[in-house]
């Protein structure tokens, strides 16, 4: 064990998977659910770890409108905003993948955190959320005599290129609608240059092993975040894809509900569900030809309403089409990655699809 | 004298991942799975030979020392430390290397080696009964909100487990007639994990249709789990026909002299290193004495389910005539509706035959009293013959109407045929048969 990883445990799954290729497919899934009130709910749905299945019980309160709930005595009231898991998904992806190169390096951590911000774009007027743009990591680690300096600014640009909702959001992304319209999203109309910026942030906390929690600028919430067991963790979260797929599948169902209500059309509820899965033999670096990144995002919706099918199917268009998490997905994104030893400057670069 | 650095040393040698500093990614790690743990003395036979020959030469410890022909047993807890021994804490290979006896001690190697051989599996875990085993195996293997499908004539002891236990981890449970493939596929659930059944139940002996359980698992990414107790891998190895596990109480045939407790499971080096570190956890492990006693049963493995299964074959034939008995049921007798099993296991059906008695419960507890070989006590598997009832014993658990569910009638009993002479048991059941 090297910072709570088995090394053999990923030497072992790194080999199966370069010897069958069927092995190294994760695919994961979330869905939500909103049937009335302000809040939705956002679940991860089971994985399936090359071919053996993970059930997965982990889940979310989200907000419909532009407010986190905090509560210091129940976390069951404990409300996110779709933006809020989308950070943590990027920032415990990327914290895994230095976890991961830092172990197979033989450096011990002590300390490892990942500072993310990006800007958040809304309508000046309705407060909606038109997208997120501008990412920046602060990576501060701590580290023994092991890990030099170097050895982790090789790791922070192996990381830029290997993990996987790092890649997603690097590189645009054509996204499928299934159920019950057919259709492939590959652009998004330009943001407003009229919209409001705002800044939104999120610290990811390494605790140990795969085992990471999210921290919220309110001091109080937190998502906690893990591997699989069937892939090396202990089932304390859902993983970094669970999430990012959890905040898609959120905003999805935000903006059906938010275009519903303009449109006067009554809806009793709503379920959306996202699928998509990894291909880790570009993770592993066994096949430079395999991206590293959420392949094949595709969605079905389900609109419980007496409004006539075309009205609905429209509405979902118009709920896609102006997605802030479907955009971040679709577009090529611009990440700054500053690295730290504990205050220490090191090094930064700019990392782009 | 030997020092602390020169005893010879077992470590998986040739097979660490090697991580360090040259290392720049993860594609860079030397490490794979290899069938085992074993060592280079541990007797490694080629697949090819025949069962016999595995059950007594498959895993055999040959010290380089002494030359004993038979393994030594390893009646340590611990084990001197090597530069090794470090490595392997430090890259998580500490199931290859003798470190402490929960982790792992030459003489479960030993016996792991030879069940693995008989099942035609990578790797297998001893435990200190197949009830561990079970537990074990069904927690490594699922996660909190998964889903398992089994059945209700599973063994008593797995039944309360499924029941009583699992819902406590967030484990959902189905019960279905694991012979009816069509209730098996509609009780399958987005969540659903594992199938956990037997490929004989117990005690009225339906056959598992595994091949075709196996594939539908196989659609669905669900792990198949067979409790293989009654058959033996001499009769049946469902990982040949795609069961993920195997696992045995192997209390029972396996050790088979009604001696000793213990359990084990066997399959993939990927699924076996998870069950085993469930096991480190958990704390189920058999202990070298023990492993002892279940290497030396499993040596004559072979021979024994041999006469285990003509002596129940030649009761079931005696009895489905006889005018006491209202029925008999074994796999050897026309009409036997699971064929799949017949075609799997060509004519060995282990030792148990059940059968029931006209007069009910009163008449079969009678009969059991008259009985002079056979004694009256639960479990199978010894070489002595065992009798008992099902519905006071193994099935005590389920109501009356869960009983009729599964088909468990007044009247029934089960008979653990041992390896005497087949003439001397078809005498002493017909004499007491006569006496009712
Ligand atoms: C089919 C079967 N599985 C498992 C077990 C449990 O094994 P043990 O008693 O070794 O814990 C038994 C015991 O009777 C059994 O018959």
């Amino acid at each position: 064990m090297k910072n709570g990883v088995s090394i053999a445990g990923m030497s072992e799954i790194m080999h199966e998977i370069k010897g069958d290729t069927a092995e190294g497919i994760f695919s994961y899934a979330a869905w939500s659910e909103w049937s009335g009130g302000e809040t939705l709910a956002a679940n991860v749905a089971p994985a399936v770890i090359g071919t053996v299945k993970s059930s997965r019980g982990f889940g979310w309160r989200v907000a419909l409108g532009d407010k986190a709930a905090v509560s210091d005595v129940c976390q069951s009231d404990w409300v996110f905003l779709p933006e809020e898991l989308a950070l943590a998904g990027l920032g415990s992806c990327a914290l895994l993948t230095m976890v991961k190169g830092a172990s197979t390096r033989g450096s011990s951590l002590e300390h490892l955190c990942f500072k993310v911000k990006a800007v958040c774009h809304r309508q000046p007027e309705d407060k909606v959320v038109t997208a997120l743009t501008d990412f920046d990591y602060r990576v501060e680690f701590e580290a023994d005599a092991a890990g030099e300096n170097q050895m982790f600014q090789e790791i922070l640009t192996k990381l830029s290129n290997h993990s996987p909702n790092h890649r997603t959001i690097a590189e645009a992304n054509t996204v499928s609608l299934c159920q019950p319209v057919k259709a492939e999203i590959a652009e998004m109309a330009p943001v407003s240059a009229a919209d409001s910026q705002t800044e939104i942030r999120v610290d990811v906390h390494w605790e140990y092993g795969f085992q990471l929690h999210a921290a919220y600028a309110d001091g109080l919430r937190r998502l906690k975040i893990d591997q699989p067991k069937q892939a090396g963790g202990i089932d304390k979260g859902a993983n970094p894809q669970e999430i990012l797929l959890a905040s898609l599948v959120a905003c999805l169902t935000r903006t059906l509900v938010a275009h519903a209500e303009q449109a006067n059309i009554l809806l009793d509820g709503v379920r959306v569900d996202a699928s998509g899965h990894v291909d880790m033999r570009g993770m592993l670096g066994i096949a430079p030809e395999v991206p590293s990144k959420l392949q094949n995002i595709s969605l079905n919706f389900s609109l419980d309403s007496h409004a006539d099918q075309s009205a609905l199917h429209d509405l979902i268009y118009r709920a896609a089409e102006s997605s802030p998490i479907l955009r971040l997905l679709v577009e090529k994104q611009r990440i700054a990655l500053h690295l730290y030893r504990g205050e220490t400057f090191i090094t930064e670069f700019i990392s782009e699809g | 004298m030997a020092t602390n650095k020169q005893h010879v040393g077992l470590s998986a040698d040739g097979n660490m991942p090697e991580s360090g500093a040259q290392k720049s990614w993860m594609d860079q790690l030397n490490r794979k799975r290899v069938p085992g743990p074993r060592t280079p003395y541990h007797h490694k036979l080629d697949a090819r030979t025949g069962c016999s020959t595995r059950a007594v030469h498959s895993g055999t410890y040959h010290d380089p020392v002494s030359g004993a022909v038979g393994t030594p047993v390893f009646q340590s807890t611990t084990f001197l430390f090597q530069d090794k021994t470090y490595d392997a804490f430090f890259e998580g290979v500490t199931r290859d290397v003798p470190i402490y006896t929960r982790y792992g001690n030459p003489s479960q190697w030993s016996v792991q080696e030879k069940v693995a051989a008989l099942e035609g599996a990578e790797s297998a875990v001893v435990f200190s009964s197949g009830m561990a085993a079970i537990a074990t195996t069904v927690y490594a293997l699922t996660n909190r909100g998964g889903h398992i499908v089994t059945s209700y004539d599973v063994y008593g002891g797995t039944y309360n487990l499924v029941r009583e236990d699992l819902h406590q981890s967030d484990r959902e449970v189905s019960f279905v007639d694991p012979t009816d493939l069509s209730a098996i596929e509609a009780a399958i659930q987005q969540n659903t994990q594992m199938f956990l059944f037997e490929g004989l139940s117990n005690p009225l002996l339906k056959g598992l249709p595994v091949k075709s359980i196996c594939e539908l698992a196989r659609k669905h990414n669900i792990l198949v789990v067979i409790d293989n107790t009654f058959l033996s891998p001499v009769a049946s190895r469902p990982l040949e026909f795609g069961a993920d596990i195997v696992i045995h109480s192997a209390t029972k045939y396996l050790n088979g002299h009604s001696d000793m407790t213990a359990g084990v499971a066997s399959g993939s080096r990927k699924f076996l290193d998870r069950i085993w570190a469930q096991m480190l956890r958990l704390g189920g492990q058999l202990d070298p004495n023990s492993c002892f006693l279940l290497e030396r049963g499993l040596k004559t493995l072979a021979l024994r389910m041999r006469a285990h299964s003509e002596n129940a074959t030649a009761i079931a034939s005696a009895l489905d005539s006889h005018p006491k008995i209202t029925r008999v049921y074994h796999p050897s007798l026309p009409g036997y509706e699971q064929t799949e099993l017949l075609d799997i296991c060509k004519g060995n059906y282990g030792g148990v035959v059940s059968f029931e008695i006209e007069g009910g419960d009163p008449a079969a507890l009678a009969f059991m009293e008259k009985l002079e070989l056979a004694q009256v006590a639960t479990s199978l598997g010894g070489v002595e013959s065992l009798v008992s009832m099902p519905f006071n014993t193994s099935h005590s658990s389920l109501t009356e109407r869960q009983r009729q569910q599964v088909g468990i009638r007044p009247g029934l009993i089960r008979f653990s045929a041992g390896v005497e002479d087949q003439n001397d048991l078809l005498n002493d059941i017909l004499n007491a048969l006569e006496q009712i």
